[in-house]
């Protein structure tokens, strides 16, 4: 496969699960740390996680350094899901 | 049924209005581009005709189910005026100002 | 960012298109099976001038009437709920949670409690009517599966809307701008004016109806929470039934509960609907008592949430209350609640879902016009985004735009001539509608690669308008009820069916006629291209 058609794949790749991880990590993150009850809280996380997705895939596709792209995605993924879980109320 | 008049003119006449400022729409009827004064008179007409048309909305709904009804209505109004412009501008012209009066002159229905 | 909007659009815009014009068609999804069962709408007819019934006052009987059923059949079930007085018809109804999941329900004689047996009448035709168009929209007849692809299908819209906006620098000035007759240019303008006008619109039908399986979509936080196991009804319980008593063990008897009724109304000041009994016989016992919205009530809220009011029956005390429209679990509740009832209409009454309409359809041109607009651009200069293949993946893209968009329309007035030609005793016979629609679409995606691509526009419009226009025809011929008649006994149900049917025909009969009069363009020589040169996708990535 050509180099610039893997370049495309890599950034398809990183919008759709990159940005999958990225919402859902921010997801995760807001159900725990919202002042609200624990119900309300995931709600509105889930209720917002949409609006995440779509900023993230657009952002994926403005920016020029793909390295960027995947650090983007997959940081804050980490981070906010990591964060979220050692927070979360006694759940999982 | 008023209501649905009212909201409607009132929408139409509005976008129908802030169409007209535009030079190439502004053309479209006059053959020539807006006077800076006239183009602002027509904004300012157009955006208080389409701020008024809330107020039938909400006299026949609700606040909030007014709202939304306000905004499909000037998103038809806007359509209307988009399918005119090209087609038949006079008409355009007329029919918004017929509109704009029999609309405003409906909205004295809803003043009690 | 053009590149993004051109091929996020391009890839969803024939399912998409589908979804948007059966959910269109779904904000009339009722008056579309009131003339699918046109033996019933006749009755209904006969019966127009009787007087009403009287007034329902043995609602304490009602209510005692069910318990009695409900502890003899289902003394087991840990929910029992009741609806004392039906709407329409004043019947009596039972449900409970079955032991293997799902509700169970029950019709009951208001009078002796008995268990009504259902027997479908043998001269009215089984169907499921307009909620084909629901089911096919969120869920495209194909459960758990078809709930993801609608879900994808409309998370890429929300980033084709965000970037076709972010695209059309112009799109202030070029608010108004419509240029019929000049052909690339025209449907590029038809396509900007259609989205931008109604783009509140599109962005919310978009976000609210995503929303609705939100918590499937994104379950991440919800197992945070809650855990693996059962999370998800954890959740659910969590939010919806706030308060559900945990059982003690301890036995006592069912009280009157007509009382609790009465208090119920006054405190929510609505007519009581239905009525929920946790833990029957336990002494944890709690009965929550629902509301009617009267038609004064949707038009005055968004949300579609009745009055509530909950009680301890050991004690009689009132342990919660909801007004009506309010959530209760708090704001999230309430924004999940309003954006359902967003997305389906369910407020403001019929002008409402004739805006919806009217929205809906120029959401349905925004994507058929952007699908054109993509072939006439590559006809008059090719892209070559394909490498060799090009030319064929074209050809594929021109079939799937005539099968998706003219053939997807002759499949949905062919569902309604199903509705009158099948005949009416056969099994299955509501199954056989909907393979009659699949199979329409799926002939109609023949014909539109066997056919080179103008014809294949021009017969299937064709076929389309032919069809539309016949429909109040083949009314009178299969059911000897037309137009006139519907008109004059004031059933603009159906009327409106058939009205609309016309108005589509005319549509596109217009539209195959201006397909026939297609000037051809001779195509500007594509510019010469390596294959699969990367000058291709540099191209495109710069903006098609």
């Amino acid at each position: 496969m050509k180099s610039t058609h893997m370049l495309l794949l890599s950034r398809v790749l990183a919008a759709i699960f990159g940005g999958y991880a990225l919402t859902s990590g921010v997801a995760v993150l807001l159900a725990a740390v919202l002042p609200m009850s624990r119900a309300e809280a995931v709600l509105t996380a889930t209720l917002s996680a949409f609006v995440i997705y779509t900023c993230a895939v657009i952002w994926v596709f403005a920016v020029q350094d793909l390295r960027r792209v995947w650090m983007g995605m997959l940081l804050p993924a980490i981070v906010c899901g990591g964060l979220g879980l050692l927070l979360s109320r006694g759940g999982a | 049924m008023n209501v649905i008049l009212c909201a409607l003119g009132l929408s139409y006449a509005g976008m129908a209005s802030l169409s007209l400022a535009m030079d190439r729409h502004h053309g479209q009827v006059w053959g020539r581009d807006a006077a800076i004064n006239v183009r602002r008179a027509l904004q300012v007409a157009g955006a208080v005709l389409l701020a008024l048309a809330i107020w039938p909305c909400v006299a026949g709904w609700s606040a909030t189910v007014g709202f939304v009804a306000w905004v499909g209505f000037i998103s038809a109004g806007a359509l209307l005026v988009a399918l005119l412009l090209p087609y038949a501008p006079k008409l355009l012209l007329r029919s918004s100002l017929l509109a704009a009066v029999a609309a405003l002159a409906g909205l004295v229905t809803f003043l009690q | 960012m053009a590149w993004l909007h051109t091929w996020c659009g391009l890839w969803i815009s024939w399912l998409l298109f589908a979804i948007f014009l059966t959910g269109t068609l779904a904000v009339f999804d009722d008056p579309i099976g009131h003339w699918m069962t046109p033996e019933h709408a006749l009755e209904e007819a006969a019966h127009a001038n009787d007087p009403p019934p009287p007034k329902v006052t043995d609602r304490a009987n009602r209510l005692a009437l069910a318990l009695d059923f409900m502890e003899k059949e289902h003394p087991k079930a840990d929910m029992w709920e009741i609806w004392p007085v039906q709407r329409p018809g004043q019947g009596l109804s039972a449900y409970w949670f079955q032991p293997s999941g799902g509700y169970g329900s029950a019709e009951l004689n208001p009078l002796t409690g008995a268990l009504v047996e259902h027997v479908r009448e043998e001269n009215q035709r089984d169907t499921i009517g307009g909620h084909h168009f629901v089911d096919f929209h969120y869920e495209l007849h194909a459960g758990r599966i078809g709930v993801w692809i609608v879900g994808i299908t409309t998370m890429i819209m929300l980033v084709a809307l965000v970037s076709g906006v972010i695209t059309h620098k112009r799109i202030f000035k070029d608010f108004f701008t419509f240029r019929p007759a000049k052909g690339q240019r025209s449907w590029l303008d038809a396509h900007n004016a259609v989205a931008v006008m109604t783009l509140p619109f599109q962005f919310m039908i978009a976000y609210t109806g995503i929303a609705f399986f939100s918590d499937d979509y994104v379950p991440a936080p919800v197992v945070a929470q809650y855990g693996m196991e059962n999370g998800k009804k954890a959740f659910l319980s969590d939010w919806n039934d706030v308060g559900k008593p945990a059982r003690i063990g301890q036995a006592m008897a069912i009280p009157d509960l007509e009382s609790y009724a009465l208090r119920a109304e006054q405190a929510i000041h609505q007519e009581i609907r239905a009525v929920v009994l946790d833990n029957p016989n336990d002494a944890s016992m709690r009965v929550c008592m629902y509301g009617w919205n009267e038609e004064s009530d949707t038009l005055k809220r968004i949300s579609a949430n009745t009055g509530m009011a909950c009680y301890a029956l050991a004690t009689g005390e009132q342990i919660a209350v909801r007004q009506p429209g309010h959530a209760d679990s708090g704001p999230a509740g309430l924004t999940r609640i309003v954006m359902s009832n967003l997305h389906m209409a369910g407020f403001g009454g019929t002008p409402i879902r004739w805006l919806y309409f009217f929205c809906g359809l120029a959401g349905t041109a925004m994507m058929g016009t952007g699908a054109i607009l993509f072939m006439v651009k590559r006809r008059q200069r090719a892209g070559g985004e394909f490498g060799s293949a090009t030319e064929r993946v074209y050809r594929m893209i021109e079939c799937l735009n005539v099968a998706a968009i003219a053939g997807l329309a002759v499949a949905c007035v062919g569902y309604l001539w199903a509705n009158r030609l099948i005949p009416v005793g056969i099994e299955q016979r509501a199954g056989w509608e909907v393979r009659a629609f699949f199979g329409l679409w799926l002939l109609m995606l023949v014909h539109a690669c066997l056919r080179p691509e103008k014809r294949g526009w021009i017969e299937q419009l064709a076929l389309l308008a032919v069809l539309c226009v016949l429909l109040p025809i083949l009314n009178v011929l299969s059911t000897g009820d037309n137009l006139v008649a519907q008109i004059t006994r004031g059933d603009w149900e159906s009327a409106g069916v058939e009205l609309c049917s016309l108005a589509f025909g005319l549509l596109a009969a217009w539209g195959a006629w201006k397909v026939h009069k297609r000037k051809e363009k001779p195509a500007r020589k594509a510019a010469a291209k390596e294959r699969g040169a990367p000058a291709s996708l540099q191209t495109t990535m710069e903006g098609s």
